[in-house]
């Protein structure tokens, strides 16, 4: 790694960097997950609401 | 799941004047960019990539995260959008832990967060501005250099 501070990237580069990078991406991650959580709660009730099945819509991701 | 064979189309899904339509088409906007800028973030950071690429990725991530806010504040302003997460008894957790890190929206932990790094990706400061004079001034003590790959025929300008 690299040890040093950039203008343009911040403080990664420094250990002290790198635990900061890392406590704020764990709070992104969070976010993250709980969106994808709301997404999973409301996309069947949505899809019936069009009139649409999730089994029409989903398809192998390998071979769509 | 087993899969279905009959293509269903946009439309069939998304009526372009529904606003729950067009709010559940935004939260899968965002979990897709989210989940991508995540992932290639954590990528460079697992494999200690240079300062410079790890940085690009984090700022990527920040500004994708930053911009999820609209996707939580429509629920406070569209009574549709409303009355239809209302009814998901299964999202309520979510929408808690959410709107607990994105509203009140000037004042919010996402914006506390992530708000500087989120404004230093979308925006390059203005020549002439306080704002990056202040940021060459902070940086004076640091070193500059360019790394150069020959076999890439690259430069990287890391400041």
């Amino acid at each position: 790694m690299i040890a040093r501070r950039s203008i343009t990237s911040g403080d990664i580069g420094t250990d002290e960097g790198r635990a900061e990078y890392v406590e704020r991406a764990e709070f992104g991650k969070e976010i993250l997950n709980r969106f994808a959580a709301l997404l999973r709660a409301v996309m069947r009730p949505f899809a019936q609401r069009a009139g649409v099945s999730l089994d029409r819509l989903c398809r192998d991701a390998r071979d769509p | 799941m087993e899969s279905g064979t009959e293509d269903v189309l946009v439309a069939d899904l998304f009526d372009p004047d529904d606003l729950v339509s067009q709010w559940v088409f935004a939260l899968t906007a965002t979990v897709e960019d989210l989940s991508i800028a995540e992932s290639l973030f954590k990528n460079a950071l697992d494999n200690d990539a240079a300062a410079l690429l790890t940085g690009y990725h984090y700022r990527q991530l920040i500004a994708r995260l930053y911009e999820a806010e609209r996707v939580v504040l429509a629920i406070d302003q569209h009574q549709d959008v409303r009355d239809f997460v209302s009814e998901q008894a299964d999202a309520q957790p979510a929408i808690e832990f959410l709107r607990d890190a994105y509203l009140p929206l000037h004042t919010s932990k996402v914006r506390e967060t992530f708000g500087y790094t989120r404004h230093r990706t979308v925006h390059h400061s203005q020549v002439g501005s306080c704002e990056l004079r202040d940021s060459l001034a902070q940086a004076g003590d640091q070193r500059a250099r360019i790394l150069v790959d020959h076999d890439r025929q690259t430069l990287h300008y890391e400041w």
